[in-house]
């Protein structure tokens, strides 16, 4: 593997860490799977992207953030006050963002920012891999800062113990609003930069946002466990960036690009099975000991 | 300080399966009060605690706190002045979250603090460690345990203390100590008492044990198909034994204690 191809493959990687952190609040400290983050995954990439064109970059990013949010909120209204299924309210926001999108980057399928100002168009190679890992960084000390607040301790409870939430004067739906408006809104940022590092927003880019983002956290977990807060944002964004790599590696091993999504899935199912099937092989094991 | 007024709460209303949890209730609970709560499966015990905390909303009727109609007051906002333990010890924690992440979480209840204020404070550990103590657990040692990893005893005592951090108006137990062992039982339900008269708070509690609902508290109520059977107090409450209990109960409501096998 070339230095050039590590590179890129970090770069990536700390692009699927604030990704990763995302769907952390939703998946982890809500316990909701919230399938919006496909959508709002692209939907990120075409703001920033049209945004992009229009010669402002940054304001991309930001604009990507709130449009996140947006998709988040209204996922929790399905939730929590229409009371649609997590998993349901999800995919019906994962598919009307897909028409969205689809308008944003003027009823075609990619938009190219060639030529366009991004924020690492004036930069040197180096210096992008910098930014991406600063902007990782700060969204993550961030994260954390706001998950040890009153508002982030009630958030993770929530998730924890909704019922005693309720009884302790918590307004759960808020927090699920919240909650999942922040998941939304990074996952969006991730794609937002996605967008202008590839100078490409594809109407498909989002596809596999969650699988990618679960299949981090637990190599994440698998290698790093603890119940403090600040280890496991840490095992998130390593988990990210090492996925990242295996990534990167299958396709230096000549595996089909097109097959790394089954790829990304047939981890998840081999990461979250191990457990149960270890357990599967003592058992055995305990019975053939007791017929002896 | 709490009145409920002609509270009716049915279940599967029209159905065939329809069935008045509560039955035109009226019931008026004093400041101070602690009233033991007996009865069968199915009386309406749980579901008159769950019309009080507004888990449940009911159908008819109405009920004030403190002379303020709080009969459709959403149930996080009556969590500001209500604490509640369940039967489950595993329901009254968060068990991904240390000790002391529960206690800070408890004891922000009620109070108007700028929500992006750090959770725990440095501070609040020394009150933390206080509240600990008279449990009698070592549990103000271990603030930074995670809860999950915690008895089911030493969990529901935590719960106890984190439902009168912040001391509650009313204090609802629904058999909070079934689930536990004998010892275990005992030990919770005297640090019940403790807080309980401590702190003066207004208690309801179920129970199943007839020993315990005459042993504990100033009034015993004894519900029956979503009504008030009957309520003891004053001396007549001191004379009653579970047996002489039993066979009021069996004349009034022309039925058998379903629960005989737990006395």
């Amino acid at each position: 593997m070339s230095l050039y191809i590590i590179q890129g493959a970090f770069d990536l990687g700390c692009m699927f860490g604030i990704l990763s952190l995302g769907v952390f609040i939703s998946f982890k400290v809500l316990n909701i799977p919230d399938m919006t983050v496909d959508g709002s995954f692209t939907l990120g990439a075409a703001i920033s992207g049209v945004v992009s064109l229009m010669g402002m970059p940054i304001l991309g990013i930001f604009g990507a953030f709130i449009g996140g949010c947006i998709a988040g909120l209204l996922c929790a209204f399905l939730q929590t006050k229409l009371k649609i299924q997590p998993i349901l309210s999800g995919i019906l926001m994962m598919i009307s963002l897909y028409s969205i999108n689809l308008r944003i980057l003027g009823n075609s399928p990619s938009l190219s920012l060639f030529g366009a100002e991004t924020i690492f168009s004036s930069l040197d190679r180096n210096m992008q891999s910098l930014l991406i890992l600063i902007i990782l960084l700060v969204i993550a000390l961030f994260l954390y800062l706001f998950l040890n607040t009153q508002l982030g301790l009630s958030l993770r409870a929530c998730g924890d113990n909704e019922v005693m939430v309720r009884a302790s004067s918590i307004n759960t739906d808020v927090m699920k609003f919240i909650g999942l408006a922040c998941a939304n809104g990074l996952v969006s940022t991730a794609g937002a930069l996605m967008a202008q590092y590839q100078v490409f927003a594809d109407s498909s880019s989002g596809t596999g946002t969650l699988i990618i983002a679960l299949a981090s956290i637990i190599i994440g977990e698998t290698l790093i466990r603890s119940f403090n807060l600040k280890i496991q944002l840490i095992s998130v964004i390593i988990g990210a960036i090492l996925y990242r790599f295996i990534l990167t590696m299958a396709l230096q091993f000549g595996v089909n690009p097109t097959d790394l999504k089954l790829l990304s899935a047939l981890l998840v199912i081999a990461a979250i099975s191990v457990p149960v099937l270890q357990e599967m092989r003592q058992r055995h094991k305990k019975r053939g000991a007791h017929r002896a | 300080m709490l009145e409920l007024k002609d509270v009716s709460l049915i279940f599967n209303a029209s159905t065939v399966h329809e069935k008045k949890a509560l039955d035109h209730f009226s019931l008026t609970i004093e400041d101070g009060d602690f009233i033991t709560i007996i009865g069968s499966n199915g009386a309406g015990k749980s579901t008159l605690l769950n019309a009080i905390a507004g888990t449940l909303e009911i159908d008819e009727g109405s009920i004030f706190m403190d002379q303020k109609d709080i009969t459709f007051m959403p149930e996080h906002k009556r969590a500001n002045f209500i604490g509640r333990l369940f039967q489950d010890p595993l329901k009254g924690t968060a068990p991904h979250m240390s000790v002391e992440e529960n206690l800070g979480l408890a004891f922000c209840r009620g109070k108007k603090y700028n929500p992006l204020s750090k959770a725990i404070r440095k501070k609040d550990r020394p009150l933390f460690k206080e509240v600990l103590k008279p449990l009698e657990l070592g549990l103000e040692e271990r603030l930074n345990t995670q809860v999950g990893l915690l008895s089911g005893g030493q969990r529901q005592a935590l719960t106890l203390c984190m439902a009168t951090i912040v001391t509650p108006k009313l204090l609802l137990l629904d058999e909070h100590t079934a689930a536990l062992d004998a010892k275990t039982s005992e030990q919770v339900m005297n640090i019940t008492q403790k807080i309980v008269e401590t702190h003066h708070i207004t208690t309801l509690m179920i129970t199943h044990n007839i020993a315990l609902a005459l042993k504990y508290g100033n009034k015993t109520l004894v519900m029956n198909d979503g009504k008030i059977s009957f309520m003891l107090e004053g001396e007549e409450r001191k004379k009653m034994s579970v047996e002489k209990l039993i066979q009021l109960y069996s004349q009034k409501t022309d039925q058998m204690f379903a629960d005989r096998a737990l006395l």
